[in-house]
């Protein structure tokens, strides 16, 4: 995959995560949506720095 | 705490701030890692007062919902590299430092379209400015609790900020410029306010859980419904691309692409250092403070009420950190967006060129003057109106102002059909509705208003409610309420109206520039460069902003660089004419440098199908420098190719002429002898003739094998395939070599596996491959040789060993290549042609088969594995 279509499937991915799926599990404890909240979080952020420093860098 | 205290420390911090940008201005720092880090958490000027305190509040009464806030930059932060990247190569092909000249520009240098943004930016966002001021007030009332009339407070904390933003934000002419100081000054205050959120959270955290030592399995039940939860996180993602401050510090700011790899994963790492603690915090308020504290202040409050006292000063610093950071940062960016495309323009429309230099003092006094009017009125807002809103929701109706630029933005980089008209009606469409559905309904609910229209709506009629636009206010909160509607309908317009006008010839052109950008990021404006004026003039323009040996200097500069005549001409090439505008617009802004330009060149009229074709020149060169540089690559790998081939090939002709000479020459010593002693006695003749025999019998064996192994090369020769006992075959090889081992004295030792089923193969040149091992093992054995065979179920396993010296670690990878062994020269060379194991192991491959060494150690003997598939062999096309 080209490093901007891997971004463009990740934010895709991240919108989708951060979007769709909170509106589905509006029912659960306050501590299950802070856990997955932070945990994507922390999933995208691993994800931003894994695309800076690896497939981020076409050939200018 | 008292009043001098609190002024002291004040005053002492803005001191250190003032001193840290002044320090760096003049020491300029280099260090990449430096530059990056100033970069990333300069980009944390996105987290203002609003987050200090106001998330805390938030959180209090709406849960989990804060965090969408900062949720949405976070995915905004993947798309640094296509976007944003995308963004600041334009903006440094067009000397674009703002949101109004990206749009205006892109849409055929529309001062319509830039001027636009320029108002609504300016509407939109002095609630926020005057929030800061707000939130610094409250925070000094909420630490010296006596003091009521605080006016004094918010209008030296304008002035003391106005010195800031004029010093270190508007000391250069060129708006391009990068200010050191400001983004040194502004990185430090991200670390304070960072540092500071995250202690007093630690200590709600700590003050909880003795208090109540299960809290985290006792938070109370969740009250989010999530309803509005995807508005505000799409809001908060493109509010981070269209508010100015964030443009400036993203863009104008940017020092390299860098700067965006450390940015893409240090911003949203911030965004969740500074949020994760937030939760607690509103948690330990509630326990401690009760619900009549106010929840704003409850970072503040809290460490004063677990006996914090320092820590609360730290916090109060905090606070003013984010805020001034902000008011600072958006000063500098609206004051050059509002100089730039509202003020220059007039004053430049109805004034003659200045003196020398003068110039440069309208525009720098124009920017001061603009930062004076934003902070005013920014400093009224919040003395008449904004002192009862609470933070978040002032916060947020400005980023729905700003997010009207986002369908903009969205065609100005990936539509090529998008419209000035379209785009400025668009934007209008959308900030009525954002006025009418945030800010009037504001104003009734504050009495300036009279606030019945809002239960009867516009005209009686109960579909244009504001807060509820065809009955979705009860689907929605305000918030998101405005943003669907204003965002949709803005979109909408600008498609349809877009879609009904005609494109003119200079927005085909940018667009074509803009959109296709993403493929090719090479300057193409040189080629709209058309007008022809007097060099002395073009001097004299850039004199009047940067003095006349400076204007020189850059003029001739670069018509030498650019091969140009300047030295005795009077015209100047129209690239010149363009270089000057280029830099007059990074000083005034597009529009101005347009207008002073034109008093003083003669544009070359500029018919539509001219650009058309210039447009789809552009296209086709660009296509075939595509096609040639794809050609370019072709043939430098078919040469790549060619030279290892030929370097092949002589190697292998240097052996091959190696290897015959050897004989050649025993066999010319030989007959010389012969030749030249007639009477050599009969035993000593039949000597040299057996010799001269034997050196024939070699070269032409090393004759046979070279063309054999060209036939397996070349696909010439073909296997003859038969059903065969792989173990027959061996014994026959074995058998071939007897005579050598005898000889040599060495021992064979076999352990074959009888169960075998036969398998496909060319009898000839597997009995060939096995003698050439065996072989070899004799050349190189102590004492013994050792065979075992091996059935699996669909392979055939011969593992042929010997107990010589082994092959060495380095040799392992090469003894395959064709004449290897004769290539070591600093070993022993064993007879032979150095061809067999290449022989053998194209044998074994064109049976589908494998040749491999095994040698576990050097010094314990080499184990050579053949392995022959017992099924279907694979002779392809052979």
């Amino acid at each position: 995959m080209k490093p901007n279509s891997a971004r463009w499937t990740a934010t895709a991915l991240l919108f989708l995560f951060l979007w769709w799926v909170p509106t589905q599990i509006v029912g659960a404890p306050t501590w299950a949506l802070g856990y997955y909240f932070f945990g994507t979080w922390i999933a995208a952020i691993a994800a931003s720095a894994y695309l800076a420093f690896t497939s981020g860098r076409p050939k200018e | 705490m008292s009043r001098a205290e609190l002024i002291a420390a004040g005053l002492a911090y803005l001191g250190l701030l003032f001193g840290l940008a002044a320090w760096i201005e003049r020491r300029q720092p280099k260090g990449r890692i430096w530059k990056s880090a100033t970069y990333s958490l300069g980009l944390a000027v996105y987290c203002t007062a609003w987050t200090f305190y106001g998330s805390v509040g938030r959180a209090t009464t709406h849960g989990l919902d804060f965090l969408a806030i900062y949720l949405g930059p976070t995915v905004g932060a993947l798309l640094f590299w296509p976007v944003l990247r995308q963004i600041i190569t334009l903006a440094q092909t067009y000397r674009i430092t703002s949101v109004a000249d990206l749009l205006g520009i892109r849409f055929g240098r529309s001062t319509l379209v830039g001027r636009s943004v320029a108002w609504l930016s300016l509407i939109g966002l002095i609630p926020y400015i005057a929030l800061q001021i707000k939130a610094i007030v409250d925070s000094y009332r909420a630490m010296h609790a006596g003091e009521t009339d605080t006016t004094w407070l918010a209008i030296a904390v304008t002035v003391a900020l106005l010195g800031f933003v004029m010093l270190f934000g508007q000391r250069h002419l060129d708006s391009q410029e990068r200010h050191q100081g400001l983004m040194g000054a502004i990185a430090f205050e991200s670390l304070v306010k960072l540092t500071a959120f995250i202690a007093v959270g630690l200590i709600a955290v700590r003050a909880l859980s003795e208090a109540q030592p299960h809290w985290l399995s006792q938070l109370p039940e969740n009250s989010w419904d999530g309803t509005n939860w995807p508005w505000l996180l799409g809001i908060s993602g493109l509010a981070f691309f269209t508010l100015p401050r964030q443009f400036h510090t993203a863009v104008v700011e940017n020092r390299g692409t860098e700067d965006l790899h450390m940015a893409s994963w240090l911003f949203p790492t911030y965004l969740l250092a500074i949020t994760i603690l937030v939760l607690p915090l509103a948690l330990a308020g509630t326990y401690f403070l009760g619900t009549d504290s106010p929840s704003d202040l409850i970072v503040l409050n809290l460490p004063r009420y677990l006996g914090h006292p320092k820590l609360a000063l730290w916090v109060w610093i905090g606070g003013i950190s984010a805020a001034s950071s902000m008011i600072i940062v958006e000063t500098v960016a609206l004051s050059g967006m509002i100089s730039s495309h509202l003020v220059l323009p007039v004053w430049f429309r109805n004034q003659s060129l200045q003196a020398e230099g003068a110039a440069a003092r309208v525009v720098l006094r124009s920017r001061r003057g603009v930062s004076m009017v934003v902070l005013g009125l920014s400093l009224t807002y919040y003395l008449t109106l904004g002192q009862s809103e609470p933070l978040v929701s002032t916060g947020l109706i400005s980023f729905v102002a700003v997010a009207q630029f986002a369908p903009g933005m969205a065609a100005a980089l990936f539509w090529t059909g998008g419209q000035r008209r379209g785009v400025a009606s668009g934007m209008l469409v959308g900030a009525g509705i954002w006025a009418y559905t945030l800010i009037l309904p504001s104003l009734a609910h504050h009495g300036w208003w009279d606030a019945t229209f809002l239960d009867s709506g516009l005209f009686g009629i109960l579909a244009l409610r504001p807060e509820s636009l065809f009955g979705t206010g009860t689907l929605l909160d305000p918030i998101s309420h405005a943003t669907f509607w204003s965002l949709s309908m803005n979109a909408l317009v600008m498609i349809t109206v877009s879609a009904a006008q005609r494109l003119t010839s200079e927005e085909r052109y940018l667009a074509q520039q803009f959109v296709t950008s993403w493929q090719d990021r090479s300057d193409k404006r040189s080629s709209l460069g058309r007008g022809t004026a007097q060099l002395r003039d073009l001097e004299g323009i850039l004199a009047s902003f940067l003095g006349m040996q400076r204007a020189q200097n850059l003029l001739h500069g670069y018509a030498k660089r650019h091969g140009l005549p300047s030295e005795n001409s009077e015209t100047a090439d129209p690239r010149m004419v363009l270089f000057t505008e280029q830099i007059l617009a990074g000083l005034v802004g597009d529009v101005s440098a347009r207008l002073l330009m034109r008093q003083h060149i003669t544009e070359s009229s500029l018919h539509p199908e001219e650009v058309l074709d210039l447009v789809r020149e552009n296209r086709e060169t660009r296509d075939r420098n595509k096609e040639l540089q794809r050609h370019s690559l072709e043939m430098k790998r078919a040469a790549d190719a060619l030279h290892a081939a030929n370097s092949a090939k002589d190697q292998f002709l240097t052996t091959v002429t190696h290897e015959l000479r050897t004989p050649l020459t025993s066999l010319q010593a030989l007959s010389e002898i012969l030749a030249d002693n007639p009477d050599l006695p009969e035993a000593e003749r039949t000597t040299y003739l057996e010799a001269l025999v034997g050196q024939t019998e070699r070269m032409s064996h090393l004759i046979n094998q070279v063309l054999r192994l060209e036939r397996f090369e070349q696909g010439r020769d073909r296997l003859k395939l038969s059903a065969l006992s792989g173990i027959e075959v061996l014994h026959s090889a074995t058998e071939r070599i007897q005579p050598q081992l005898s000889q040599q004295g060495l021992v064979l030792h076999r352990s074959e596996d009888p169960t075998m089923t036969p398998l496909m193969g060319d009898r000839d040149l597997l009995e060939q491959v096995f003698a050439n091992l065996l072989s070899n093992a004799t050349k190189f054995a102590r004492r013994e040789i050792r065979i075992l065979t091996r059935a699996a179920s669909d392979e055939w396993f011969v593992y042929i060993s010997d107990d010589g010296p082994g092959v060495p670690p380095e040799d392992r990878d090469r003894i395959f290549e064709k004449f290897y062994q004769s290539a070591q020269q600093n070993t022993t060379k064993p007879e032979g042609s150095g061809l067999g194991l290449a022989i053998s192991r194209q044998i074994v491959e064109l049976h589908g088969g494998r040749l491999e060494l095994s040698a576990p150690t050097p010094g314990t003997g080499a184990t050579f594995v053949v392995t022959l598939p017992l099924h279907g062999t694979q002779d392809s096309a052979r």
